[in-house]
């Protein structure tokens, strides 16, 4: 059984297909903290993330009857936003192997930090931060695969079906995003 | 052939032994791929599977290795201090994007991503439904002419009722109009009944 069925997800699905207008906002509800996570990792720019989250949603509407219960309603949710934000990057020509932070402070800036010590949420921000940097520095398909891998939790069959890819393909994304990543790293600060 | 003769042929010298050899005084046949000093006899195995999992490691981390591969890490790992140290560093930094700030959603986007479906819906809808009511008009005008041009053939162009043909030009015009103002009454009344709805949602 999907764990989502556990949550009622098919259910809020099928309301939604009938037109009901609560469910819908439940589904919008359920899943924006990830979407706009997920999308703002790959594009770099909160307005940019902001307009492909609500064009996500309108395509998920618009293909919502087209949805295979079977199948897990989050992969099919990343799938989408994965060609809106691939689709937009294209055609903004940003370069894989040179992508520079567009965000720069304003992301820091909104970062929020979950240790309860304050030397420790210092530590952990500045780390974080540090991290998300590097990160941003990435060519997309890198950023994209760490992200849904470390952050959104997803397993590596749910990333190879979001980005329309095999399975060897994400694990060798994933090997080669985690060494450039480090190296990225270590060429700021030094080994760790 | 023996390993240091395997290795010194992939290393394209001539094939010398050397075993027990001093590594340092090898520096003129460096490998190439690995950076490392021709080995002495046995170690080019050991070399090989330390190199194939130190691969392994980041992926390790990821839990994106199928068990007997993760298992053949631990192993290793446990065996030899250098992978054990370095599969540390990576699980520091595997914890460490686990644990990356969480990115805020700004105020109001549940709001306005609503709002945009419900209105992309209505426009929709309404695209739709002017699509159809078209399409209604346009089937009400043939089918009342494919109509009018049976009735005059069949009935050989006179339906007299109280004393009106029925069937001449100047009656189907007439009929005609009276059906144009019907729909296109109908249609305003649906219109603007449908806007009423919308301006209350």
């Amino acid at each position: 059984m999907k764990p989502e069925t556990l949550c009622g997800i098919d259910d809020t699905i099928a309301r939604v297909r009938r037109g009901d207008p609560d469910a819908l906002a439940d589904l919008l509800a359920r899943y924006q903290h990830r979407l706009y996570r997920y999308l703002s990792r790959l594009v770099q720019n909160p307005a940019t993330a902001e307009d492909l989250f609500q064009q996500t949603w309108l395509r998920v509407m618009q293909k919502i009857g087209k949805y295979n219960t079977g199948s897990r309603f989050d992969t099919w949710l990343f799938s989408v936003a994965h060609n809106l934000a691939i689709d937009h990057l294209r055609r903004q020509r940003v370069s894989s192997l040179d992508v520079s932070d567009e965000t720069g402070t304003t992301l820091s800036e909104r970062l929020v930090s979950g240790s309860p010590d304050p030397l420790e949420q210092l530590l952990d921000s500045e780390r974080g931060a540090l991290l998300g940097a590097a990160m941003n520095k990435l060519p997309d398909i890198h950023r994209e695969v760490i992200s849904l891998r470390f952050e959104e939790g997803m397993k590596l069959e749910q990333i190879a079906e979001v980005g329309g890819v095999p399975l060897s393909t994400v694990k060798s994304r994933l090997h080669r995003a985690l060494e450039s990543l480090r190296a990225r790293l270590e060429a700021r600060c030094g080994s760790v | 052939m023996d390993q240091c003769e395997m290795w010194a042929g992939w290393q394209s010298i001539p094939a010398i032994n050397r075993c027990g050899t001093d590594r340092t005084a090898q520096s003129p046949f460096i490998n190439r791929r690995a950076g490392y000093p021709a080995p002495p006899c046995g170690e080019t195995s050991e070399m090989n599977e330390h190199e194939s999992v130190r691969k392994l490691l980041p992926l390790a981390v990821a839990g994106a290795l199928e068990f007997k591969e993760l298992r053949r890490v631990e192993q290793h790992a446990h065996a030899c201090e250098s992978c054990s140290h370095e599969l540390e560093t990576w699980k520091r930094y595997a914890h460490a994007l686990r644990q990356l700030p969480q990115l805020s959603v700004p105020p109001g986007l549940l709001e306005r991503t609503h709002s945009r479906i419900l209105q992309h819906g209505a426009a929709t809808g309404d695209r739709a439904n002017s699509i159809l009511l078209g399409a209604i008009a346009i089937f009400g005008w043939a089918a009342g002419l494919t109509l009018w041009v049976l009735a005059r053939g069949l009935t050989g162009g006179v339906v007299n009722i109280l004393g009106i043909n029925l069937v001449s030009p100047q009656s189907c015009l007439l009929l005609s109009a009276v059906l144009t103002w019907i729909t296109a009454t109908a249609s305003a009344v649906a219109f603007v009944r449908h806007s009423d709805t919308r301006s209350t949602l």
